[in-house]
């Protein structure tokens, strides 16, 4: 970790003074998570400019750059913030009810009176493993992912797998921090509920 | 006490460790009698962590794209130099 944390150190250096093979190493090293990011919110075409262009807009701020989170989520952000500002630009703005706590498949499981009807069988633990290595599973996941709502695809994205600030995350979407929870929250609803399905039929 | 609605709107704060204390307290004591909710929750760690190790953190990077972000990094590096001059 610290051997880590001391390349970064030494390849932002590099950046900072404007090492043209400190840049070329970094895009190769941070451009696929730069790319995931982009297109959790745009198409592939779209998502690969926003790319270029933000590395582009990399080498104006990298001085500013102030080491509190790593350098690969502060790339991940720089992305997310042009990524979104592309999607205003082409008005795909999206506005999803976010006042219900759970998604809808999940909400007709309970009666009235907040009790289970349909509750989930027991999830064993050498279950998980054999998931985790299906191949299915990935392909199925994958495409839930892409069938998410807009909003809840880029929170996942940015939280779960960038790792990025919640405060940043609310910035760049434009959500209080209790509908980033609660989009947050609803994702990982839809896609438990599709694990659970293909757990119990081995189909998506 | 809890209803299980309630328990399973909770389980993804819970997860994180996002609660107050008082709402803790509340969802342990449901979890240690209800064992549909202890299903859910096990169920909803589980694709956290499926999640996390199955869905593309970085995708690949194509060749063509590498080049051109090179290209415009190095034409930005090139006027930067020159502005600086
Ligand atoms: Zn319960």
């Amino acid at each position: 970790m610290e051997q880590a944390a001391t390349d970064e150190q030494q390849l932002v250096d590099r950046l900072r003074q404007r090492d043209s093979r400190a840049y070329h190493e970094a895009v190769q090293q941070f451009s696929g998570a730069m790319l995931a990011t982009a297109r959790s919110m745009l198409d592939p075409a779209t998502a690969e400019d926003v790319v270029q262009e933000s590395w582009v807009a990399v080498v104006d701020a990298i001085d500013g750059f102030e080491g509190r989170s790593a350098l690969k989520t502060w790339l991940c952000t720089i992305t997310a913030n042009r990524a979104r500002n592309r999607l205003r630009k082409s008005k795909r703005e999206t506005l999803t009810d976010f006042q219900a706590p759970l998604d809808p498949n999940l909400e007709k499981r309970f009666n009235e009176g907040g009790g289970w009807i349909q509750p989930t069988r027991p999830w064993g633990s050498e279950s998980a493993d054999e998931l985790l290595s299906n191949e299915a599973l990935k392909d199925c996941l994958d495409k839930h992912f892409e069938a998410l709502p807009e909003t809840q695809r880029a929170v996942l994205m940015m939280r779960e797998m960038q790792q990025m600030e919640a405060d940043d995350v609310c910035r760049i979407l434009g959500l209080s921090s209790a509908n980033l929870r609660v989009s947050l929250h609803r994702a990982r609803q839809k896609l438990f509920t599709m694990i659970e399905g293909f757990r119990e039929t081995g189909e998506c | 006490m809890l209803k299980c609605r309630e328990v399973t709107a909770l389980a993804s704060d819970w997860l994180d460790g996002d609660l107050t204390t008082a709402q803790k307290l509340k969802v342990r004591l449901h979890l240690m009698m209800c064992r549909h909710c202890r299903n859910l929750v096990d169920g909803l760690a589980t694709t956290e962590r499926i999640i996390r190790d199955r869905l593309d953190a970085e995708l690949p990077i194509p060749a063509e794209l590498q080049q051109r972000t090179t290209e415009a990094i190095e034409a930005r590096l090139r006027t930067d130099q020159s502005g600086r001059n």
